[in-house]
């Protein structure tokens, strides 16, 4: 059992922000999944409440339902008080680990994770990014390492990083200078997103450097509770940064956690980095039509994490036309989450991507793009265990097929 | 609670069902207001045969049983007994039916109230009760509490439309009242009797509501007063010249500050009182109401009126209303939120009432809410971490109620009285009221064991 009273001084503010109206129901995929208090947002905070105010003892349920979570920006976009909720639970985590290790967490790595990760491609790849990026970046003796090491090998990464593969400056015909944040699941496990990413923006007159020195973002350390190794990274991506005015990305995660500076202080790079489609919706002009049918999946990442959501659509109804299909509630989760909650917790991402998968198949779409790397892994995954003939692709994709 | 009660429980509803750990029933001990009690064991029925099984069984046993519904009621409503069990009926969340001909809907308790609200919309039809948590509140929730919102001025709140319910009675027998019908006086009213009963009644399983056609048309407007008489002046003008309004919406100037500090909307910083205003039905009919509503806004001296012409200024013009509650909350973290009525032609001195309380007992005080129907939210904006300040809130809400009765209005419109206004029911409705009350209470629950300790102080 763990005391965390001794929080309170660092959480007593933010905490108090939350009033219980339960609003934030509305908008957790988890709750609206589960149906059960103790795994929505307020639930989580009211729980928080008692362990740190009251001084109510906690164990491994605790720890787990801090951890289960889906990080969507979506109920603490839509609290009406304006909780931090991400961060605080990012404090939480980190408090909880360093008390406790990974005492309560262990289970999520026996027997669910192994679980998740025999069942799924897409689980085994987002295994595999993790234990690599942990195995890059965590000093040694970090007890994530040894919990992380037997998925190095769980799953098929990429035969060469985007990182190598993209040259550290891609020249374009414009004025614009741009570089580019790649973020480690598209590093690792999907780096023609990277490739396209550059191609579309070098269309669209931008300079694209990629800077070899730059490391992963921080937001999986910020997931896992080690904001020591986040804020590390974070300091480390603001120098590489430094001299430029505009940090592009393409993973929608990525960026939503460098701009709402849940890795730490990053010496402002949170407030020059920019999807890719804001970039795109001041240059790009389509030369050729998309000739299947298109809808859009509005993650919760890029439209509440990043506050971007009409410059996609809008970029894909003009390379698509009439062949750009509505997604029935298209800001619905679509069960990867942030982090790796996909692997902790499969069957609740399951049930999550169930429901999405119908939507996307009622559709009738050929083809749905999104701006968030681990959805478009994580449903394209799902469609196709579904028997489903539809796909994912990243937005960047799809203009790239058309510039 | 003891373990051969929780494998009783267990065999009734299924051990998904059944949660026990200090987890789930932090996580069960409280609803929108400061209270919070921990309940003994989480129950989450599914159907209505559990739930009779476990009213079966409490009692029997003498358990105390709280029904749950989202949990953001603003009354202490759905706060548990310690050590009992809280009834969660969040999963029994389907909607049966929808009779397009009849106008009526069936829907378990769980079921969200915009739920249901948007699966009727896509038939032309709509359910007008529309309280202003309505994207995460539940039907059940709503008819135990007998929720309103702003629609309520024209259209009336849940009660008018709750045509029949299907309860689970303290003892665990199963009642089905009310029918489909447009009339029916066959015997007591049985389904008036449950609604807004705050869960110490019986236990709803099943709710069938009535639908309204959807109103083809809605014009909206906003009217700026610097005087908050004036803004009172027009909302009995309004009802004088036979209009009634779907939305008759009112801001105070403590209110109207904080939503300008926050939402930057653009209201002068020395508006007394600011009112939103909807008519709907035909579009001629809407227009001309409408027209009438900007006439006397600016017979009643409103330093601004503003007329929406699209839907983004409609929304825009709500923007303020709908800021409301996160505006105040920047002000303090804590709130405690009442929702007497008065008669509406005292809606004026109402919103005074409550700003001179505030600076009687240094607190952040300030009320919005339905003045079309007389109906405020007075709020207290406090810091629960203060004990000092806590302290005044307390009095505070006495001196709001004293004075609500003076003005000769009623405790409650739309919350229910649940624990945070149970001291103050026998100043409203007698001793003779409270007798009858619990007269009811006593026959349909003789052990008391349906949501003990709210309503009638122990």
């Amino acid at each position: 059992m763990t005391e965390l009273t001794e929080l309170l001084p660092v959480l007593d503010d933010d905490m108090t922000k939350c009033v219980k109206c339960g609003m934030c129901h509305a908008h957790d995929a988890l709750y609206l999944a589960s149906l059960d208090e103790s795994l929505g947002t307020r639930g989580q905070l009211m729980l928080l409440n008692a362990a740190v105010r009251e001084g109510a003892q906690v164990g491994d349920l605790f720890t787990e339902k801090m951890f289960c979570s889906l990080n969507s920006y979506d109920p603490q976009t839509n609290c009406p008080t304006g909780t931090p909720v991400l961060k605080i639970l990012a404090q939480v985590r980190q408090h909880l680990l360093k008390t406790r290790g990974l005492q309560g967490l262990a289970d999520m790595f026996g027997e669910r994770v192994l679980a998740a990760v025999s069942a799924s491609a897409a689980a085994r790849q987002r295994a595999a990014v993790l234990a690599k990026v942990a195995a890059a970046e965590l000093p040694a003796g970090n007890q994530w390492t040894d919990a992380l090491r037997p998925l190095s090998d769980a799953g098929a990464l990429a035969p060469a990083t985007a990182l190598e593969l993209l040259p550290e400056v891609s020249p374009a015909k414009g004025t614009g200078r741009v570089a580019y944040l790649v973020g480690s699941l598209t590093n690792y496990a999907a780096p023609e997103i990277a490739q396209a990413t550059v191609k579309v923006l070098n269309a669209a007159g931008y300079e694209v450097v990629t800077p070899k020195a730059q490391k992963c973002p921080g937001d999986l350390f910020v997931t896992l509770g080690d904001l020591d190794t986040a804020a590390a990274l974070a300091a480390h991506n603001a120098a590489v940064f430094a001299e430029f005015d505009t940090v592009v990305t393409s993973c929608a995660a990525t960026g939503a956690a460098v701009k709402n500076g849940l890795a730490g202080d990053d010496s402002g790079l949170s407030a020059k980095v920019r999807d890719v489609t804001e970039l795109l919706a001041e240059g790009f002009a389509p030369r050729a039509r998309l000739d299947r049918k298109v809808a859009y999946h509005d993650d919760c990442q890029l439209r509440a994490g990043m506050k971007v959501t009409k410059e996609p659509k809008a970029l894909l109804t003009a390379a698509a036309g009439s062949n750009f299909v509505e997604l029935a509630a298209a800001d619905s989760a679509s069960g990867a989450g942030e982090g790796p909650f996909s692997l902790f917790f499969a069957p609740l991402a399951q049930k999550i991507t169930a429901k999405k998968v119908e939507r996307i198949v009622e559709s009738k779409a050929d083809v749905v793009a999104s701006g968030n790397v681990a959805a478009v892994l994580h449903l394209n995954e799902a469609l196709e265990r579904a028997g489903a003939s539809a796909r994912m692709k990243h937005t960047v994709e799809l203009l790239a097929e058309v510039c | 609670m003891k373990d051969s009660l929780v494998s009783k429980l267990i065999e009734i509803a299924g051990k998904d069902n059944v949660k026990t750990s200090i987890e789930d029933r932090i996580a069960h001990s409280y609803d929108a207001t400061l209270y919070t009690q921990l309940p003994g064991v989480v129950v989450s029925p599914t159907t209505t045969d559990q739930v009779a099984g476990v009213m079966k069984l409490a009692y029997e046993e003498e358990i105390p049983v709280t029904p749950r519904g989202c949990g953001t009621g603003l009354s202490g409503g759905a706060v548990p007994s310690e050590g009992g069990i809280s009834l969660a009926m969040t999963r029994m969340n389907k909607i049966k039916e929808v009779d397009a001909e009849n106008l009526m809907a069936v829907a378990e308790p769980g079921v969200i109230n915009q739920d249901l609200d948007k699966l009727v919309e896509s038939m032309g039809l709509f359910y007008p009760p529309d309280p202003l948590s309505k994207k995460g509140c539940s039907m059940g929730g709503n008819v135990a509490e007998g929720a309103g919102g702003p629609r309520a001025f024209k259209y009336g709140c849940t009660r008018q439309y709750v045509k029949g319910l299907e309860v689970v009675l303290a003892n665990g027998d199963v009642l089905k009242t009310g029918s489909r019908t447009v009339k029916y006086v066959t015997g007591f009213d049985l389904t008036g009797l449950f609604t807004a009963s705050e869960g110490a009644l019986g236990v709803m399983t099943e709710i069938t509501v009535q639908l309204l056609p959807k109103p083809a048309y809605t014009e909206t407007m906003l009217a700026i007063y610097d005087d908050v008489w004036q803004a009172g002046r027009t909302v009995s003008e309004i009802v004088a010249a036979g209009i009634i309004p779907s939305v008759l919406e009112f801001m105070d100037s403590a209110t109207t500050k904080a939503v300008e500090a926050y939402a930057k909307v653009g209201l002068p910083a020395d508006a007394d009182a600011v009112l939103l205003i909807e008519t709907d039905g035909h579009a001629e009919a809407a227009r001309e109401d409408i027209a009438k509503c900007v006439e006397i806004c600016q017979r009643c001296k409103a330093t601004r009126v503003q007329r929406a012409h699209t839907a983004e200024e409609r929304e825009g013009l709500w923007k303020a209303r709908r800021s409301a509650m996160a505006a105040i909350t920047r002000i303090n973290p804590s709130l405690i939120q009442e929702d007497p009525v008065v008669p509406r032609s005292k809606v004026a001195d109402l919103a005074k009432a409550v700003l001179n309380i505030g600076e009687r007992y240094n607190l952040h005080m300030c009320s919005y809410g339905h003045a079309g129907d007389g109906n405020l939210h007075p709020s207290i904006l406090t810091d629960i971490r203060d004990p000092a300040a806590m302290k005044r809130a307390r009095e505070a809400v006495k001196a709001l109620f004293d004075c609500v009765l003076a003005l000769g209005g009623t405790l409650s419109g739309e919350h229910g009285i649940g624990r945070e206004k149970a001291p103050y029911l026998r100043q409203e409705v007698g001793d003779v009221g409270i007798a009858t009350m619990k007269a009811l209470k006593d026959a349909l629950d003789p052990k008391g064991i349906l949501n003990p300790g709210k309503i009638f102080v122990n």
